[in-house]
């Protein structure tokens, strides 16, 4: 499950939106996440939401991986809901008698706690769309032509790539604990799980060593990883621009006017 | 009916929310900061990430493979983080922030770049943290964690404690450390026209039941790892110039380091003190008095009444002059060399 999640599998198939330039993609998503997170309004979230999530749906990107994605984001939005619910406002919403005190609800809580999970929604299905339609190496490339530092792009880059291979090693070293009887008690679960830890660590010196040393054969210097060269923009892209456009011209509209 | 299936189906969204998925409580997501205060955190962090980056050149000329082992560092991390922890008082799951073993490690401005990089994947892949976040997370998660686990680990060798015990305490403080910080960034930034303490104990209330034991499991962990590191491996440990050999230096440039943070911490936060002016009473007014004055007992003005003219100020001074009058008496036990003073005296008879 954990590779599903955040594998650039579906990024990798072939379809309309995975053939557009990075660039194009980041662009749109940058641009609309500053006016979702500026707008005060409940729609604007909710409309880029309700559109990216058809658009994955459409992509067939599984319900599943979509509902994992926005869990943990969610489960931070109840919990500042319930806060603002019963912090701010003066409206009183409703009161629940609880032990020797009362738990007040405020309308005003209610209405900036369902704005902020909005937002929520909308920022998370753009970066969502984002990583569903672009591969790590294409998004990384094109934060080259954002200006981002080399040094950055690198070593993310081989993070990436490394952490495939440092998860099968921890899950294998994780399954033979788990053979030995390793999480059998609590005690024993948290002594197996620092020697696990260290056994990645250790795993992950040695391989640092070996892959530079394999880098090297392969005629690596510092001054040419990542070599990266930018392509004018297609038709495609051009066309992709256009569409983008409009879609952020509609959230413009929805944020201004309703 | 209509209320049953409203009541059926806020039940299923809870227990979806919280019985299998992981409470990922120590990034911020993705649209729960206002813009300027998303700015700000990316302004606080920017410089630590710029001087990784310095370090990180200067070093590889040292250590050739510097760049694949902070890569690999790095995924580490995302490793580390992605490992779900059952926090038996909240009855979920969650993950430790893996900070802790980086800055011990590698030291805590190339963890606070490590911690960047995992954050970043992390937001693109899991949606965990976010991108306009990304800057505040890197503080919570990358500064304050990385120095808070690095001053204590350092402290601690210090004054020779076992290694397990350093790395517990390191591993305990970075998760309590990122929490904290996240507590005060969310507080800062959502409290509007409310009371910022109210909310931030209010969020850190909130994170307890999972954090608080979390924290406690990732110290074992960390432990753990490091004992078993230095029993296999201790080659690892001494070649990566890290918290292990650099032990003075390190601790000066860290003291330096939370002072600068500290500062940036109080700047931030003088804006919301000059808010909460007023609002608040000392718990002497707002209960002592309070509950004394219900029962008959209001106050009355003290004998001396020390809020007259500058009478406290002049008390402070006499208080100043008795203890640099005392201090200087005992100047010698304090400051001077036993030592050389059993000499002095030995050589005098």
């Amino acid at each position: 499950m954990i590779n599903e999640v955040f594998n650039d599998l579906f990024a990798q198939r072939e379809n309309i939106l995975t053939k557009i330039d990075a660039r194009v993609k980041i662009i749109f998503v940058l641009l609309s996440l500053v006016v979702v997170i500026t707008s005060g309004k409940f729609y604007c979230g909710l409309f880029i939401f309700c559109l990216l999530v058809s658009v994955l749906l459409f992509l067939r990107i599984p319900v599943k991986i979509i509902a994992f994605r926005l869990a943990s984001p969610l489960f931070i939005g109840m919990i500042l809901l319930g806060i603002s619910i019963c912090t701010k406002g003066t409206t009183v919403l409703f009161k629940w008698q609880l032990f020797s005190g009362q738990l007040i609800g405020y309308q005003e809580g209610l209405v900036s706690g369902t704005l902020i999970i909005s937002k929520i929604l909308g920022a998370v299905s753009l970066v969502i769309f984002l990583s569903m339609t672009t591969p790590i190496d294409k998004l990384l490339k094109a934060a080259c032509w954002l200006r981002f530092p080399r040094t950055f792009v690198e070593i993310a880059l081989l993070s990436y790539r490394y952490i495939f291979v440092l998860l099968n090693d921890a899950i294998t070293v994780w399954n033979a604990q788990t053979i030995r009887l390793g999480y059998m008690s609590f005690k024993i679960g948290l002594q197996s799980m620092g020697k696990l830890a260290g056994a990645v660590l250790i795993r992950a010196y040695d391989q640092s060593v070996a892959i530079y040393q394999s880098m090297l054969l392969r005629g690596y210097n510092e001054e040419s990883c990542p070599n990266v060269s930018f392509a004018a923009f297609k038709r495609t892209d051009l066309c992709a621009f256009y569409i983008f456009g409009l879609v952020f011209i509609s959230l413009l509209i929805i944020r201004i006017y309703l | 009916m209509r209320k049953k299936m409203i009541k059926t189906a806020l039940l299923v969204l809870a227990v979806w929310l919280f019985s299998n998925q992981s409470a990922f409580a120590m990034h911020i997501s993705e649209g729960i900061l206002p813009m300027q205060w998303a700015g700000l955190w990316y302004l606080v962090a920017l410089p630590f990430l710029v001087k990784g980056i310095w370090m990180i050149k200067k070093k590889s000329i040292d250590l050739p493979h510097f760049k694949p082992l902070l890569a690999l560092m790095g995924a580490m991390i995302f490793v580390i983080s992605c490992m779900p922890v059952p926090v038996p008082t909240a009855g979920t799951c969650s993950h430790p922030a893996g900070t802790g073993i980086s800055a011990i490690l590698i030291g805590p401005i190339m963890s606070i770049f490590v911690t960047a990089i995992a954050l970043l994947i992390q937001a693109l892949f899991m949606a965990h943290g976010g991108i306009t976040t990304w800057g505040a997370d890197i503080v919570s998660m990358g500064v304050a964690g990385s120095f808070a686990a690095y001053g204590v680990f350092v402290l601690l060798r210090k004054f020779k404690a076992p290694l397990f015990v350093c790395g517990f305490a390191a591993g305990l403080l970075a998760d309590w450390a990122t929490y904290t910080v996240t507590s005060f960034e969310l507080a800062a930034a959502l409290h509007g026209q409310e009371s910022f303490w109210a909310l931030f104990w209010m969020i850190i209330i909130a994170f307890i039941p999972t954090q608080l034991p979390l924290g406690i499991l990732e110290g074992f962990m960390t432990g753990g790892m490091l004992v078993f590191v230095a029993q296999r491996r201790p080659d690892i440990l001494s070649s990566l110039q890290n918290a292990f050999t650099k032990k003075k230096r390190s601790l000066k440039k860290c003291t330096q380091v939370i002072i600068i943070l500290l500062s940036v911490l109080w700047l931030n936060s003088s804006y919301v003190f000059a808010q909460e002016q007023g609002r608040w009473v000392g718990v002497d007014v707002s209960i002592v008095e309070k509950v004394a004055a219900e029962h008959g007992r209001a106050a009355w003005t003290p004998f001396i009444n020390t809020d007259q003219g500058d009478l406290l100020l002049f008390v402070f001074l006499l208080a100043g002059v008795c203890g640099g009058f005392i201090m200087g008496l005992c100047w010698d036990r304090l400051f001077s060399n036993k030592k050389r003073l059993v000499n002095d005296k030995r050589s005098i008879q």
